[in-house]
């Protein structure tokens, strides 16, 4: 009867397949979609690129391909993000911004464009990074009680490092003035006019960082059976936790630099998969990642051509369908997470 | 005695300055449809505004400029006047302490603001126009209750006139001779001005077609989009002068060199205050797009040097 | 292989600064089954945490099959000793076999798979606890003792050779605890050590070899449960009196607390002349009206007599089924003398317990209180032919005060 753990896996990949089948179809269909509608000549003009005009290619290649992928990497590496810490804190209420990364970011950024430090396209992307990592460790610090890091105290870290930062951004754009739409923009989180800079940035962190947390299934599960017990199987409990939030806090903090503030992706994807009955870590954390990725990716496709010509911020379309969509997760209460 | 003597003698002088028509009730009809009771000439004025500010300049009338709001920068005499706040943020009470006899609020005055100065008993005028024309009666509703009624005549008609010898010059360019303009308010994302805004009337105007046309107001554009409408020529702001980004962006991200504007080198940085101010540089305004546009007709537009 | 296979020397563990363990020392056998009891606060947990590597060593050594514990790896040390926790994970919707599988944890390297080894293992935890009929199901719709068996399939997974529990039963029903307490023997059976805390010192004297008494972070008692499981040691241990029976089929001894409603002393002694278990309510009222007893002459083994015995009061017996003898009666005299009241209980009469009536007569001419119940003159009570009766009636007419009610006596 052990057997059936096998069936599982079985069971598994094939839900695997079909989530990449989904992904790999998606990114096709967002390749064909643009402003006048779909088009499936678009969709394949990767295989055929020499017919194309050069403003058709940049549209193409330069600018759709890599905000899909862009998208797709964002949306991955928060579902990721939030699966993994939901899974180390058994709490649900958990999203990847624990740790302040997205005040932080924010912060970075908006310390860029008040001082009018520039030095690059890269400078604001940069900034952020800088402020996410260095919130992270700061809230990290603080949580910190005897070389323990208890969930209560981290969440209260991180909830009062977002208010003292929040107070600070408020600052920035009080004194921003007429440069006050640049931080409005940012804030809302999008993924407008990203390239393969963005891509080749985050791709760094992405190979080191997925990979990574996917190897941390095992010790996710245990921490499934409380904390206790998992250092009674013997996981090093506190060393996987620092483990943890660091990839998980470089991952998102690369993530924020590219996309600004995007929400409810880290914390809706991993519960629904969730309460679709996927607990098991070595299931949850691949599917989290394409999942997220999927609907990332079409929250941008929405974003980007609903109101075409014009564009939304991808943070309001993810907020306004994510937040009503957790609401209804809450009450469905089938479980108790 | 004394006292009595003072007395009378005020009184004459009250009389006599009634009926010289020195000063006058005059109900004005403000652009945000209020109808203002005020008693013109007034001598302490605050502007709420950056644009209010260079048309109570350019009258003449800065000598009862009480107050102004820290973003106002010209003329540069500006500086040395009392900031009662920011443009969309109004300390009431610096405001009140200035004791000033009418307030000429702008169009990102909050509305509570208005009211409640009203309710201080102090007169507010606001100047919230929505295209050239408009600014030039703002003009002259703003020299009416100065009391320089004809200098803002004069005024209005010279700037009418600049604005025909623009026109004039381009009335006879067929449709295809206008080339198409894009104006960047901000590259991240591109965030554009649509119909019914100033920098529409401006490229209009100077003989161009805004490549946006088909928007209303400031909008944020696919950066698709851009490359779709490959317009002839873009424009992109600057605040402040010293922020260059979006300029920087345009001229330096490899996917956008490929743009008819970026290949042939039209693409211009024009001041923010200058293109963003429905004041009295309107003209100066319409004149550098004008020149933008169409350098073959106007004089080919030369951008600031840096300092 | 060293016999020892847990020793502890000198365990002492404070929590900032209050001290929870004092040098606490002791050595475990293999094979053993050890059940620590003691007072909420003792330390217990404290103790098992620290056996368990769940808390840092302050002071003290412990030496697990002759090595420091400390001294093993994480997952080293897993493979030798699991524990089961009090409280059973929330949350969890798993299927069991998943969970089971987790024991495995510091078998697996990084990434690699289940291998027949595994399955091996996982297997014989689920049939050594009856889980594997439900090893497809979700782990969060099973019942509380179905969940604690799975835990413990989980721990057996790790193929732990010293199995730790922090009281496994105390959130199950009877039943399910039998049942878990039925696996813990088998499990004891194979070979394995077992150390458990259980709050129900029963548990411990029915199932467990060996016990220790833990009060106030110091060892009270260690030893054989014949040893140390007595109701003496158990009252010292958990400041509660209590009867101590035998158990019926296992022959084990168990124990009953005391539930003694403690009222104000009032400073009187009562000597109870009673006998046949009917003095039995007597002796709680007197005691609850806050009473002290002397009791006798009584026979052994009369279940009054027992009952005296439990409670420690002072108590002048006969041998059983014998008539009261002239040197019974004399201690008896002597035991009396030191109350102020005499109150003699409504019994049975016979020739073997005439005398404890002799000695009312002596009591009340020595100028004792007697007291008895109007119901003692029943002549179903009397099995002397009128001779009882006939003594009790002689007792009133001297001043014996009779009694509808033995509550009359809270007034007086």
């Amino acid at each position: 009867m052990y057997m059936s753990h096998r069936r599982k896996n079985r069971q598994f990949l094939r839900l695997l397949g079909l989530v990449v089948g989904g992904l790999l179809g998606s990114i096709v269909f967002a390749q064909g979609v643009g402003g006048g509608g779909y088009s499936w000549h678009d969709s394949f003009a990767l295989f055929s690129p020499s017919t194309l005009s050069t403003i058709d290619r940049t549209i193409l290649f330069h600018i759709r391909l890599p905000r899909i992928i862009i998208a797709v990497l964002v949306g991955g590496g928060l579902a990721l993000g939030g699966a993994a810490l939901q899974g180390m804190f058994h709490n649900p209420l958990v999203d990847p911004y624990v740790l302040g990364v997205s005040s932080g970011a924010a912060l970075g950024a908006v310390v860029a464009m008040v001082s009018g430090i520039y030095f690059g396209l890269f400078t604001i992307p940069l900034f952020a990074f800088s402020g996410a990592v260095c919130t992270a460790f700061v809230v990290f610090r603080l949580g910190m009680v005897a070389k323990r890091i208890p969930l209560e105290t981290l969440l209260l870290a991180g909830v009062a490092m977002g208010m003292f930062l929040s107070a600070f951004i408020s600052l920035g754009m009080f004194l921003a003035g007429e440069d006050l739409h640049q931080i409005v923009f940012w804030t809302m989180g999008g993924l407008w006019g990203r390239g393969w800079m963005e891509v080749r940035m985050v791709v760094f962190p992405f190979l080191i960082g997925v990979p990574l947390l996917f190897s941390f299934t095992r010790e996710l599960n245990a921490f499934l059976l409380g904390e206790k017990v998992a250092q009674s199987l013997g996981v090093d409990v506190e060393k996987v936790k620092k483990w943890l939030l660091l990839f998980v806090s470089l991952l998102v903090a690369s993530c924020v630099a590219v996309s600004g503030v995007i929400g409810f992706v880290g914390l809706v994807v991993p519960h629904l998969l969730r309460l679709l009955g996927c607990e098991d870590h070595r299931f949850l954390l691949p599917l989290s990642f394409l999942v997220g990725g999927v609907v990332l990716l079409w929250a941008d496709t929405l974003a980007r051509t609903i109101l075409n010509p014009v564009e939304l911020p991808v943070g309001i379309v993810t907020s306004i369908i994510g937040a009503p969509f957790f609401i209804y997760l809450l009450r469905r209460k089938k479980r108790e997470w | 005695m004394r006292r009595v003597l003072w007395g009378a003698l005020g009184l004459v002088w009250c009389i006599l300055v009634t009926f010289a028509g020195f000063t006058q009730e005059i109900v004005l009809q403000d652009d945000w449809g209020r109808e203002v009771k005020l008693s013109a000439p007034l001598r302490r004025i605050i502007s709420l505004s950056p644009s209010n500010t260079e048309i109570v300049f350019a009258l003449g009338m800065e000598e009862f400029l009480v107050g102004v709001t820290s973003y106002c920068n010209y003329p540069p005499q500006t500086q040395k006047i009392e900031k009662v706040g920011n443009v969309t943020e109004v300390d009431v009470e610096r405001v009140v302490a200035l004791n000033p006899e009418v307030v000429l609020a702008g169009s990102l005055t909050p509305p509570e603001v208005v009211e409640r100065l009203e309710k201080l008993g102090i007169p507010v005028f606001v100047l919230d126009p929505h295209n050239i024309e408009e600014v030039l009666e703002d003009i002259d509703k703003v020299a009416i209750i100065g009391g320089v009624e004809k200098r803002g005549q004069e005024m209005v008609q010279a700037m009418r006139a600049k604005i025909q010898a623009i026109t004039d010059r381009i009335s006879s360019l067929s449709e295809e001779e206008k080339p198409r303009v894009l104006h960047v308010l901000w590259h991240d994302p591109i965030w554009t001005a649509g119909k019914g805004t100033f920098i529409d009337e401006f490229i209009v105007k100077a003989g161009g077609v805004n490549a946006v046309s088909d928007l209303t107001g400031y909008v944020i554009l696919d950066l698709e989009e851009v490359f779709r409408r490959n317009p002839e020529i873009i424009t992109v702001v600057t605040s402040h002068g010293a922020e260059k980004v979006s300029y920087e962006f345009f001229l330096t991200d490899e996917r956008l060199k490929v743009l008819r504007a970026v290949e042939a080198g039209k693409v211009f940085m024009v001041d923010s205050d200058l293109v963003s101010r429905p004041g009295p540089r309107v003209v100066e305004a319409l004149s550098l797009f004008a020149q933008i546009v169409h350098p073959e007709i106007f004089d080919v537009y030369v951008p600031p040097q840096e300092e | 292989m060293v016999k020892e296979l847990l020793s502890v020397h000198h365990l002492t563990f404070a929590y900032s600064g209050d001290c929870v363990l004092q040098g606490v020392d002791f050595t475990l056998h293999r094979g053993t089954f050890l059940g620590i009891v003691g007072p909420n606060g003792s330390g217990k947990t404290t103790l098992l945490h620290l056996l368990a590597r769940l808390l840092p060593l302050q002071e003290g050594i412990i030496c697990f099959e002759g090595k420091e514990i400390w001294r093993y790896s994480h997952t080293e040390w897993a493979k030798k000793v699991a524990i089961v926790f009090q409280e059973i994970p929330t949350r969890v919707s798993l299927p069991c076999q998943e969970v089971i599988a987790m024991g495995r944890f510091p078998y697996l390297r990084r990434f690699a798979r289940e291998g027949e080894e595994d399955e091996r293992a996982v297997q014989w935890a689920m049939e050594m606890t009856e889980t594997w009929q439900f090893a497809e199901r979700d782990f969060g719709e099973l019942s509380g003792g179905e969940k604690q068996r799975v835990m413990i399939a989980r721990a057996l997974a790790q193929k732990p050779t010293l199995l730790l529990l922090d009281e496994p039963t105390s959130h199950l029903d009877v039943l399910h605890q039998l049942e878990v307490m039925q696996i813990l023997r088998a499990l004891q059976r194979e070979g394995i050590t077992i150390i458990g805390i259980f709050h129900d010192p029963n548990v411990v004297a029915q199932w467990c070899q060996y016990a220790l008494f833990l009060k106030g972070g110091r060892v009270l008692r260690f030893g054989t449960t014949e040893e140390v499981m007595r109701k003496e040691y158990l009252a010292e241990l958990l400041e509660v009196e209590f009867i101590e029976h035998t158990h019926p089929l296992s022959l084990r001894p168990f124990f009953t607390p005391l539930e003694l409603r403690k009222r104000p002393s009032r400073g009187i002694t009562v000597h109870l002349i009673c006998g046949g278990g009917r003095g039995i309510p007597f002796v709680r009222k007197f005691l609850e009206a806050g009473f002290s007893l002397s009791v006798g002459i009584v026979n052994r083994f009369d279940s009054d007599e027992e009952l005296a015995i439990q409670l420690r009061l002072p108590v002048v017996s006969e041998k059983p089924f014998s008539p009261f003898s002239e040197e019974s009666l004399h201690h008896a005299l002597h035991l009396a003398r030191k109350a102020q009241w005499v109150f003699i209980v409504p019994t049975y009469w016979g020739r073997g317990n005439l005398l404890n009536l002799e000695l009312a007569r002596l009591l009340l001419l020595e100028g004792k209180r007697v007291f008895l119940l109007r119901e003692g003159f029943d002549p179903r009570f009397d099995y002397t032919g009128g001779e009882a009766r006939k003594k009790l009636a002689e007792l009133a007419h001297h001043g014996a005060q009779v009694l509808e009610r033995v509550e009359e006596l809270w007034e007086k």
